[in-house]
């Protein structure tokens, strides 16, 4: 029942992994990005009085932000060009589940973006600052998460791709999912500077998993911290599991109503 | 007359759908308004950052969002330029006695550029920009033209590199999203930087440093550094066309 998933999993990880130039270009990005946003942290930790902090582990976290940020594939805009040209229509008489195939490809080219991307990062950040945060066990734990989180990514975009049934463009719509997973997740400025009410609010929603409160994990490390970020993880992936199975019934009741 | 009317067509295109119009305008506006309230709980906190001030900051993101939103609007073609060239599509520009690239960059126009407008235009109001209103419409236009341009260059590397697409987007992506930080606060080489390979610096930190202190040195060096940007967006995009190898593509454009 799995193996048609595992094999479109697989064909996709391994097309992202011939793309070298696209990972390569990737790469370069990624360290050009995580250089300014260095830098801009630096700024700003001794603009808040924060001269103390640690520079190494600042790195690494910023490291650790970048490596989710970039490696996870923009599916909304492959789920927004099927349903528009109508080549969504014709993968439903298929024997496979639309959601299914897309989550599979989606996560195949996300591991693959993952793997080369986090040696890239990580090893450019040990590169720059000659510090390892953490042990083999509670690093590796660390990157586990890491690959849930990108997942979690994942779905939120197929959820804002289903939104193409309803709306023209789904563009705006996922720039106001990234200025809020910027912004509250804590990459612009440290969450800390927010006043207590709006960390409150940023809290209460997934971007700190996201981003923020998972990389802090690297500076902070514990096996707790580890536990209470990985339920708060599953309980967000349930509720955008099932916020996708609700809109995708809607969706084809659409089609089924108006036409693909 | 042909562009214009090109541009005309594209425009009225983006707005037939006058629900998902609104709906994207006030969704860009939302999107622009969040970024704002962060930097005014920012200046709040901390009143000024590398001499800057919140009055600055509200004209860096008028110019920033300005330029932004007049790209997307006027030269909409830019943002899907590699999957244009991509998938063969470049054909039926290719047989049209008119310049291929202005006639791609003009074929298509975003409603989401409108929100990124308008949100411009109310920073002018909230931040009480009008005696600068000429040179936030200088620094609009400069940074349009070398956002168009930046984006051509990175865009045109699938002719070299294959498909590259998605680090073409990405790029563009994070040049918008740093030309909404002040270039001044970063370290020398990081500087040199965001005037060259990442110019941000370009789109709007020289605009508003034009606003704290008009001079014609200034204006002068704003308007020759986006046209080299204009210049080498045509340059590179040539070079490219001429390794572009066709997708045989049946279709016609009316």
């Amino acid at each position: 029942m799995l193996a048609k998933y595992t094999r479109l999993f697989f064909l996709s990880f391994f097309q992202t992994l011939k793309n070298r130039n696209a990972l390569v270009g990737l790469s370069v990005f990624l360290i050009t990005c995580l250089l300014i946003f260095d830098n801009l942290w630096k700024v700003i930790a001794i603009r808040i009085g924060q001269e103390g902090l640690n520079g190494s582990l600042l790195l690494w976290y910023i490291a650790s932000n970048e490596w989710i940020l970039v490696s996870v594939p923009q599916l909304h805009e492959e789920i927004e060009d099927e349903v528009k040209n109508g080549q969504f229509t014709y993968m439903l008489p298929r024997p496979i589940s639309y959601l299914g195939a897309c989550f599979s490809r989606g996560l195949g080219k996300l591991f693959a973006n993952l793997i080369v991307l986090g040696i890239v990062t990580f090893g450019f950040a040990y590169w720059k600052t000659g510090v390892f945060p953490l042990h083999p066990l509670p690093f590796f734990l660390f990157l586990l998460i890491g690959f849930a989180v990108g997942a979690l990514a994942l779905l939120a975009l197929i959820l804002i791709g289903l939104s193409s049934f309803w709306i023209g463009q789904v563009a705006p719509l996922y720039s106001v999912w990234e200025k809020l997973y910027l912004t509250l997740g804590g990459l612009m400025i440290p969450l800390t500077i927010y006043p207590d009410w709006l960390q409150n609010v940023a809290n209460a929603t997934l971007f700190p998993i996201l981003l923020g409160e998972r990389s802090a994990l690297l500076l902070d490390f514990s096996y707790h911290k580890w536990l209470c970020v990985s339920v708060k993880l599953g309980i967000w992936m349930a509720g955008i599991c099932l916020l996708i199975t609700m809109l995708y019934a809607l969706g084809l009741k659409k089609i089924q109503h108006e036409g693909g | 007359m042909f562009f214009l009317s090109l541009l005309k067509v594209s425009i009225r295109a983006s707005i037939t759908q006058k629900g998902a119009f609104v709906c994207d305008l006030l969704l860009m506006i939302f999107n622009n308004l969040i970024f704002i309230a962060l930097w005014w709980i920012f200046f709040d906190r901390f009143k000024e950052i590398g001499n800057w001030k919140m009055a600055d900051m509200i004209a860096l993101n008028a110019i920033g969002l300005g330029a932004y939103g007049l790209m997307r609007v006027f030269f909409g073609g830019v943002i899907n330029l590699s999957k244009t060239i991509l998938n063969g599509s470049l054909d039926i520009f290719l047989t049209q006695p008119k310049n291929v690239l202005l006639h791609i960059l003009m074929s298509t126009s975003y409603p989401k550029g409108f929100g990124h407008l308008l949100s411009a235009f109310i920073l002018i109001v909230i931040g009480d920009l009008y005696s600068h209103v000429g040179s936030i419409l200088i620094g609009i236009t400069t940074g349009a033209l070398v956002f168009t341009s930046i984006a051509v260059i990175a865009h045109s590397a699938v002719f070299f590199l294959g498909s590259v697409d998605i680090v073409a987007k990405k790029y563009c992506e994070s040049i918008y999203l740093f030309s909404l930080y002040p270039t001044n606060i970063y370290s020398d080489m990081l500087q040199i930087m965001m005037f060259t390979l990442v110019p941000a610096g370009v789109i709007t930190y020289l605009p508003v440093e034009l606003i704290r202190a008009f001079s014609y040195e200034k204006l002068i060096y704003l308007i020759l550094i986006s046209a080299l940007f204009v210049l080498l967006a045509f340059v590179f995009f040539g070079l490219g066309l001429r390794r572009y190898e066709s997708g045989n593509q049946f279709s016609i454009k009316t």
